[in-house]
């Protein structure tokens, strides 16, 4: 279709033989300790690297490689300012919540998110409720993956769409049942490093194919002058987007709870903060240089048989050949981590919060492998078959179910394990407020709500209010539980006795 | 039925309040890069002018010059700041 290199099919294949490696050699490296704890956490003794490395591959999805390029063609440097938010994405993912999570997970034992929410109000509604919003969201964001995987297929082997799909589902679906979360994080941290690569090359060589910066500006002005506006061209950022996407992706990414099961993996607190200090500098690397491919891709190819093949298309006419195969591996690894990622939620979702949690009696270790396996194969199958029919921007997919998912258990999370006074009417209004408002706004007003905010800052401002007047209005948690996730110090006159 | 605790179990629980006052300062440093990148890029945005090494002026002053402002008060904020403690 861009005329892709007959070599990338082989940098493909080794590519995907050295994830599974990598997912084997994990699967050897099991710290025991039961099937649960090392599927879902790894047993928790995940470090720095690969700690920061899976946390960045799995925030960096199909989207970012894929849709956020397809913008910055479309758009130009406006897509610079739409994902600025970024700047801060690590210090607020990690300062936001990570110490704290990585305390109560250690402390309760908590091995997925709706755990955390669960045991901390003692109920099983909170559990079976985030546990189904948390299947429905990821599962659409698994969507996404698959869409913007069987594109880079399409146009680097020439694979038909619904093979690139079927493909996708299949591959990551296996090593993903196969090692659990220490595979997942193993292979994660492999495709960070392959992402960062691929696209500091892709920059690289596509600025010296388009003759320099100065050449990239000449070569945007003479298409138009709004490419290089902040508001972009159509009115695509005007002040309120701009605003609203500063607070979307720091905080939805903060909200996001296949990351925050992340912070339950890690090994201590040390190694929290070292991964956030890497992670800093990795976004800093990745995230502008992702933008400037995207404005390259509209010098060096500005017409596109599909939208979201800016960034493939992108590497097919700045790489050289030898080196395009290699090089398109960057969104593969980015969309596979994310798929893997989020699988492993979704299956944690059914397998342990909808069935083992709420079984009437004790639950054999193989029973609950078994619906994990099955869970994983399921939304797999769900996914690739909901891809078939892909929009035209695939960044909106990723946007309403990562904003979504935020919406819904940011502020629950935040008061949840903050917030003494926080109790289960509380969190059930919070989850409730913040779906529901993101639902209505979007069906009712699309991408624009009130003030031509984006719905995610008022379904975030509706969920905090019905987290707080819930709270109010209901009973105090009883001490003893409270006990377990704050000192008795902070408890004060919270609790009842 | 709980989930699982590890085994050393406490009378009182973790104290939250330093991972608070974390989340606090993380919070105000978002809303710090807020009103810089959104306020300087709508700014220099609507007054139009030649680029700087080929970039356009608002992108340079108002996104990546905070970015790498913002970088080092993330390494600050993580290198510098004690450990919770209690739990670890």
């Amino acid at each position: 279709m861009y005329g892709a290199a007959p070599e990338a099919r082989a940098a493909f294949a080794v590519y995907i033989a050295l994830t599974f490696l990598l997912a084997y050699l994990a699967r050897r490296q099991a710290a025991g300790g039961g099937f649960l704890k090392e599927f879902f956490v790894g047993g928790r003794t995940i470090g720095p690297w690969v700690l920061g490395l899976t946390w960045i591959a799995t925030s960096a999805s199909g989207g970012s490689f894929i849709g956020t390029p397809s913008l910055a063609h479309a758009n130009g440097w406006s897509v610079l300012l739409w994902i600025s938010g970024y700047m801060v994405v690590a210090t607020l993912g990690f300062g936001l919540l990570g110490t704290r999570i990585a305390q109560l997970g250690k402390r309760t034992g908590a091995l997925t998110f709706p755990d955390l929410l669960r045991d901390r109000f003692d109920s099983r509604a909170i559990g079976v409720m985030s546990g189904v919003a948390m299947l429905v969201l990821h599962t659409s964001f698994i969507v996404a993956q698959y869409i913007a995987g069987a594109r880079v297929l399409e146009v680097a082997l020439g694979v038909p769409y619904a093979w690139g799909v079927a493909s996708f589902a299949v591959i990551v679906g296996v090593y993903t049942a196969y090692g659990g979360f220490r595979a997942v994080a193993w292979t994660d941290s492999f495709q960070a490093v392959v992402m960062l690569v691929g696209v500091l090359l892709t920059a690289g060589f596509g600025l010296y194919r388009a003759g320099g910066l100065q050449a990239v500006h000449d070569g945007l002005a003479a298409q138009s002058p709004e490419l290089l506006s902040p508001v972009g061209p159509a009115d695509f950022l005007p002040l309120p987007a701009a605003i609203s996407f500063f607070v979307i992706w720091p905080l939805a990414v903060a909200g996001q709870p296949a990351l925050i099961t992340r912070f339950l993996a890690c090994k201590d607190v040390a190694s929290l903060r070292r991964a956030a200090v890497l992670i800093g500098c990795y976004v800093l690397l990745l995230y502008p240089a992702i933008i400037f491919v995207g404005i390259l891709g509209r010098v060096l190819v500005p017409d596109l048989a599909a939208s979201d093949h800016a960034m493939p298309a992108t590497i097919v006419a700045a790489v050289p050949a030898a080196l395009a195969g290699l090089v398109l591996a960057a969104p593969m690894a980015a969309i596979m981590s994310t798929i893997s990622s989020f699988l492993l939620v979704a299956a944690g979702a059914i397998a342990r919060d909808l069935y083992q949690r709420n079984a009437r009696g004790p639950v054999s270790e193989a029973r609950v492998r078994a619906v994990t396996h099955a869970s994983i194969g399921a939304v797999g199958l769900a996914g690739g078959l909901f891809a078939l029919r892909p929009p035209e921007y695939l960044q909106y997919i990723v946007v309403f179910s990562g904003t979504g998912l935020a919406a819904t258990f940011l502020f629950p999370t935040l008061l949840a394990v903050y917030w003494p006074r926080m109790n289960r009417a509380g969190c059930l209004a919070g989850i409730c407020a913040g779906f529901a408002s993101f639902l209505v706004q979007y069906a009712m007003s699309g991408t624009r709500s009130l003030f031509a905010l984006d719905p995610f800052v008022w379904s975030l401002l509706a969920s905090a209010l019905a987290c707080w007047l819930g709270s109010l209005a209901g009973r105090t948690e009883p001490r003893a539980l409270l006990l377990r996730y704050f000192a008795a110090a902070e408890l004060g006159g919270a609790a009842d006795r | 039925m709980m989930a699982d605790p590890e085994p050393a179990a406490a009378v009182s629980g973790p104290d939250s309040r330093p991972a608070r006052r974390q989340a606090l300062r993380a919070l105000a440093l978002w809303a710090a890069a807020l009103v810089l990148t959104v306020g300087t890029s709508a700014w220099l945005g609507s007054r139009p002018d030649g680029p700087l090494l080929g970039v356009p002026r608002w992108a340079a002053w108002g996104v990546l010059a905070p970015w790498l402002l913002f970088f080092a008060l993330h390494l600050h904020f993580f290198l510098a700041r004690p450990g919770t403690g209690e739990g670890q």
